[in-house]
């Protein structure tokens, strides 16, 4: 296995072969159909494609909430079918980010404890400075004794963005980020997480299907119908738009 | 996760209240039966300790078999002598306590019987040993004084120096009123009992005690062990001698038979609103997670285990009981003082005083409160931890109801269970009470609970059948309601259980009195031929009177006492024997006679069943023994059945029974108007001798049967007030659903108003959701109780319950107050719902 030794040094989660079927027969449908894929460490990596076409599966399955009907999918070397349930928490707990479209916090939880609170919930002692650091980055510093309902969108969406960063996770999920945001508020929470990849090493995937979000990223992968059918790097949102649009979006 | 949840209970306050509500007032019953009862007794240990503290040693009857009662022949005067010569007895003093004794005041008013005894004594003028202390006047010397109770002469109006004509158990006399009394040294320690003194010799005599005492009470100097072994060698047969921590401890015991029974009723009240808070919670809880679902779904997203999610439950649980069952021993405290005030206000006088609240109190009502919530959460609580962190991703979700396959299979095994423990306690043979009414609780209480399980499988047919009419008739209001209480069944079902076993508990009750009233009415109707039935307690006097009236042709009396089957007084049974005249019973009473009354005080008559387990017959002899030592051999004359006037196992005649019992109090007079007057002549006789007097209740056939009624009723609505308190919670529980419902409803409710329905009939469609579901509780309630009440009327015996009888009228005024119910309960939630702004609601997440 020296491909797979070589790419841990840098992919922080790949797939094999994988695939995630529902149903069965004349019902099945295959959302993932033999996709080997790998986010290399480090990066900022969108994934794009039209709607259905298996883009949140493959990062719900690589981000080990659901599971795979076929193949294999990693976080770092760690493959995760060979974990139970209570392992593929502790995991997620320490080496996955999540940040949602929407109903990311605890309503009744300040935003600091909202940041703060996967490492609550491991019962570890948050990195202050580091914690700070992120806060700061994403411009909260003055708002972290705030509830989620005395926020903005956007500032919530922040509060989520400094949670996911808060363990240093492995790598973070982002599903759809700003997808319920204006474009000036989405344009700010995608500069944050470009500055949490560029300056303070951490690894992002972000599923979209917004051409001009994925031109925030280092490289985007294409999916339509489970399978990856192209990728791009540096890629600006024309170029992206144009893709898509040949994908008939 | 602690302060999540915390903050997570304080969020909402209202339905925590609402929550908490149910526990707190479980609790607080239980609190205030244990306090009250620890009040009680220690107010009367105290109590005791004063009477006795200063007896070394006390003379009295002894008792041979059973109860230490007005049965057993008092001291001889010449005991007293004997005992008083002694030189290790510095002090005898003789005592008297009898009754019933009442003083006509200047108003022509008797003070009020039937609460705390209202007794004469004997004045002594030694307080130390009999506590009886002058407060004004002076103590009655001579026959024709006397000296009353302070509280008395609070009560009425009385003069000192004034004459009152004086009731007394066998004559009514007037006496000079010279002085007031107070029973206790320090304090009033007569806890409402009431008190007329007399000069000794005269309330020997006046009190019916000839030339006798009750006990004498002793200061010995010296070893005290010592001198009751001399007293007791100079004892004639049937009196003894006993320390006074013996009398004391004695005292206490008679006490805490009756507040065991007293607590035990209170706890078992407390019992069944926690038992139907635990629905109330659970229900909640599982709302409350099926609402949070996405929220514990991000959790489990960003790292929280099953366990910690099920933890946070069960620590929301927690907290509920923990606050809940603090602000339940506030309110224990409080009703613990309104308990006191109600016996208070039914004769009962208390000395004021910190209630106890002891250090055991405070256990229970936490374990009840805390370990009640935490168990009913427990359900909800595994339900949330199995939650997939994929629910923090869905658009909407909602909880998987349990499965079908499952539910039935554990509601049928439970039901089993409950049937076959209910019938076993019903119709299994028992020594005791304590095994089969354990057996028959654990029964019910499983019973209920696979009703809980089983009840959302009958929330379609049912709430279906009956939504179908409000449906029709209030238009789609009535049919989105409809809907939504049958959305899901399990929640619908839920809601409604607690009502649904508090009207099953109101329909059992409620059927079992119906089923006594139409045994006893129908006893009556078909076997007392007596015309007219006396009671009190009747002096010789009296009867007498009755006896010689023209208008009167057969009287009969009944008493009881304890007679011994044998005689051998350790080991023979001891059983309750009634005494009638033999020569007039017949005539009065239709008892289901075989053989014959016959007169003479050689025979007695056996009740059936008594007869069988004794294997007596007819000409067979029997062995009695009595509480004056006395042991004769009787002949079964005859075999009677069961009637509500007579329910012994053993008749006596009077005679044996005025030879043999020492105070051989009637307390039932039978009478029969003669032939040749109107019934209306025969009743006006009859009311010339008593008078008016409010101790003696004369009834004719009529008057009986309404009064046995009463008396059942008004047990039935105290009963019924206390399972009310049940309804109520399931009345909070059903509001409790609803505001979630709505809240969790927002957007729905928005769309409705969006495209048009009417703030009205948003209202309209909550509140007769509301009614759906209270309905359903209560059908299922009745029917409940319908099956456990004819079950209890089978199993109780005939001779109390011969047949069932089901209360339309009740059961149909159960139904109406469902619906009531219903209605009550939806207004803050509807209003709610009616008052949703339509653009909020829409974008409600």
């Amino acid at each position: 296995m020296e491909t797979a030794s070589a790419a841990t040094s840098t992919l922080a989660a790949r797939t094999q072969n994988a695939s995630k079927i529902y149903g069965m027969g004349d019902t099945e449908v295959r959302a993932l159909d033999d996709v080997t894929v790998g986010f290399a460490r480090g990066a900022f990596t969108a994934i794009m494609g039209p709607s259905g076409s298996g883009k949140s599966t493959l990062m719900h399955t690589m981000a080990g909430l659901d599971p795979l009907t076929l193949g294999q999918s990693y976080i770092g070397d760690v493959e995760l079918s060979s974990l139970n349930e209570k392992e593929l928490t502790l995991l997620r707990r320490e080496q996955v980010g999540f940040i949602f479209q929407a109903f990311n916090l605890i309503p009744t939880l300040s935003a600091m404890e909202n940041i703060t609170l996967p490492m609550d919930l491991a019962k570890t002692k948050p990195d202050q400075a580091w914690v700070e650091n992120v806060i700061s980055t994403v411009g909260l510093a003055d708002r972290t004794s705030h509830r989620p309902d005395e926020l903005s969108g956007g500032q919530q969406q922040r509060v989520a963005v400094a949670r996911a960063l808060a363990s240093r996770p492995e790598i973070i999920f982002a599903d759809e980020p700003t997808g319920n945001l204006d474009s000036r508020t989405g344009g700010e929470i995608l500069d944050f997480m470009r500055s949490a990849v560029r300056e303070l090493g951490q690894t992002i995937v972000m599923v979209t299907h917004d051409a001009v979000a994925a031109s925030y990223s280092d490289r985007v992968v294409f999916l339509a119908d489970g399978k990856i059918v192209d990728e791009m790097h540096e890629p600006t949102a024309d170029a992206v738009f144009d893709h898509m649009k040949s994908l008939g979006d | 996760m602690f302060k999540m949840t915390l903050r997570s209970v304080f969020s909402n306050k209202i339905r925590f209240l609402l929550t908490a509500l149910s526990v707190v007032l479980g609790v607080a019953f239980v609190v205030s039966a244990f306090v009250v009862t620890d009040g009680l007794r220690s107010t009367f240990s105290d109590l005791s300790a004063d009477i006795y503290s200063q007896q070394d040693l006390t003379v009295r009857p002894a008792a041979p078999f059973g109860e230490r009662d007005g049965d057993l022949p008092p001291v001889p005067d010449q005991v007293l002598a004997d005992v008083a010569a002694l030189d290790s007895v510095v002090e005898a003093t003789p005592a008297i306590f009898a009754g019933e004794v009442l003083v006509v005041d200047d108003l022509g008013n008797e003070p009020e019987t039937g609460g705390p005894p209202v007794v004469g004594v004997n004045w002594t003028g030694n307080d130390a040993l009999d506590q009886f202390v002058l407060i004004d006047g002076v103590g009655p010397s001579s026959p024709t004084e006397i000296a009353i109770d302070v509280n008395t002469f609070a009560d009425g109006d009385y003069t000192i120096g004034n004459e009152y004509v004086v009731k007394g158990p066998i004559a009514t006399e007037t006496f000079t009123l010279v002085g007031t009394i107070r029973f206790g040294v320090d304090e009033d320690v007569s806890v409402g009992a009431r008190f007329t003194a007399f000069e000794a010799e005269t309330a020997q005599r006046f009190l019916d005690r000839q030339d006798a005492w009750d006990e004498i009470a002793l200061a010995i100097d010296g070893d005290i062990e010592a001198a009751q072994a001399e007293i007791t060698a100079l004892l004639p047969q049937g009196v003894e001698v006993v320390s006074g921590d013996v009398s004391q401890a004695e005292f206490n015991d008679s006490f805490n038979e009756f507040l065991g029974p007293f607590r035990t009723i209170l706890l078992a009240f407390a019992f069944v609103i926690l038992f139907v808070s635990a629905f109330l919670i659970n229900n909640t809880f599982n709302i409350i997670v099926g609402q949070r679902i996405r929220e514990l779904g991000l959790l489990r997203a960003i790292g929280a285990t099953g366990s910690q999610v099920r933890r946070s439950v069960l620590v929301e649980a927690l907290l509920v009981g923990l606050i809940a069952t603090a602000i339940g021993l506030g309110l224990g405290l409080l009703g613990a003082r309104g308990l006191i005030a109600l016996l208070e206000s039914q004769g009962g006088e208390f000395p004021d005083g910190p209630l106890p609240l002891a250090f055991r109190t405070i256990l229970v009502a936490l374990f009840t409160g805390v370990v009640v919530t935490v168990i009913s959460a427990m359900i909800p609580a595994r339900k949330a931890s199995t939650i997939s962190p994929m629910e923090a991703l869905q658009e909407t979700s909602s909880l998987a109801e349990s499965s079908n396959a499952r539910r039935s299979i554990i509601g049928a095994v439970l039901a089993l269970v409950g049937i076959v423990a209910t019938l076993v306690g019903l119709f299994g043979s028992f020594e005791d009470a304590t095994p089969r009414l354990t057996i028959l609780g654990f029964g019910a209480i499983v019973s209920f609970i696979a009703v809980a399980v089983l009840s959302p499988f009958l929330v379609r047919p049912v709430v279906g059948l009956i939504g179908a009419p409000i449906a029709g008739a209030f238009g789609a209001a009535g049919s989105m309601a409809r809907r939504n209480s049958l959305r899901s069944p399990q929640r619908t079902a839920g809601t409604a259980v607690a009502l649904t076993i508090g009207l099953a508990l109101i329909a059992t009750v409620t059927v079992l009195a119906a089923s006594l009233k139409s045994t006893v009415t129908e006893s009556l109707e078909t076997r007392v031929n007596a015309g007219y039935v006396v009671f009190g307690e009747l002096t010789d006097a009296q009867v007498g009177e009755v006896a010689a009236l023209p208008g009167i042709s057969e009287t009969s009396v009944i008493g009881s006492g304890e007679v011994l089957l044998g005689d051998d007084f350790d080991t023979d049974e001891v059983v309750e024997a009634e005494s009638v005249n033999f020569s007039d019973i017949e005539a009065l009473v239709d008892t289901g006679l075989t053989g014959d009354y016959t007169p003479g005080g050689n025979h007695v008559v056996l009740e059936k069943n008594a007869a069988e387990d004794y294997g007596l017959g007819i000409g067979d002899d029997i062995t009695l023994s009595f509480k004056n030592l006395n042991t004769e051999i009787f002949e079964v004359s005859g075999i009677y059945e069961y009637t509500d006037i007579l329910d012994a196992p053993v008749i006596i005649d009077t005679t044996t029974f005025t030879t043999n019992f020492a105070e051989a109090d009637a307390f039932v007079l039978l009478a029969r108007g003669a032939d040749d007057v109107t019934p209306a002549q025969a009743r006006t006789q009859l009311d010339t001798v008593f008078d008016g007097d409010e101790n003696f209740e004369v009834n004719d056939q009529a008057e009986y049967l309404e009064s046995v009624d009463q008396e059942i009723s008004s047990l039935l609505s105290i009963i019924n007030i206390f399972l009310g308190l049940a309804v109520g919670i399931a009345l909070i529980g059903i509001i409790n659903t609803l505001t979630l419902s709505v809240f969790e409803r927002t957007r729905e409710i928005g769309l409705l108003r969006a495209v048009g329905m009417a703030r009205r009939q948003a209202r309209r469609m909550i509140r007769w959701e509301s009614v759906l579901i209270s309905v359903f509780g209560g059908i299922l309630g009745i029917a409940l109780g319908l099956l456990f009440g004819y079950a209890l009327a089978t199993a109780i015996p005939d001779s109390i319950i011969s047949g069932v009888s089901f209360p339309v009228g009740s059961l149909i005024t159960f139904v109406i107050m469902a619906i009531i119910a219903g209605f009550v309960a939806a207004i803050m939630p509807a209003r709610r719902a009616a008052k949703l702004n339509i653009l909020d609601a829409i974008s409600h997440v």
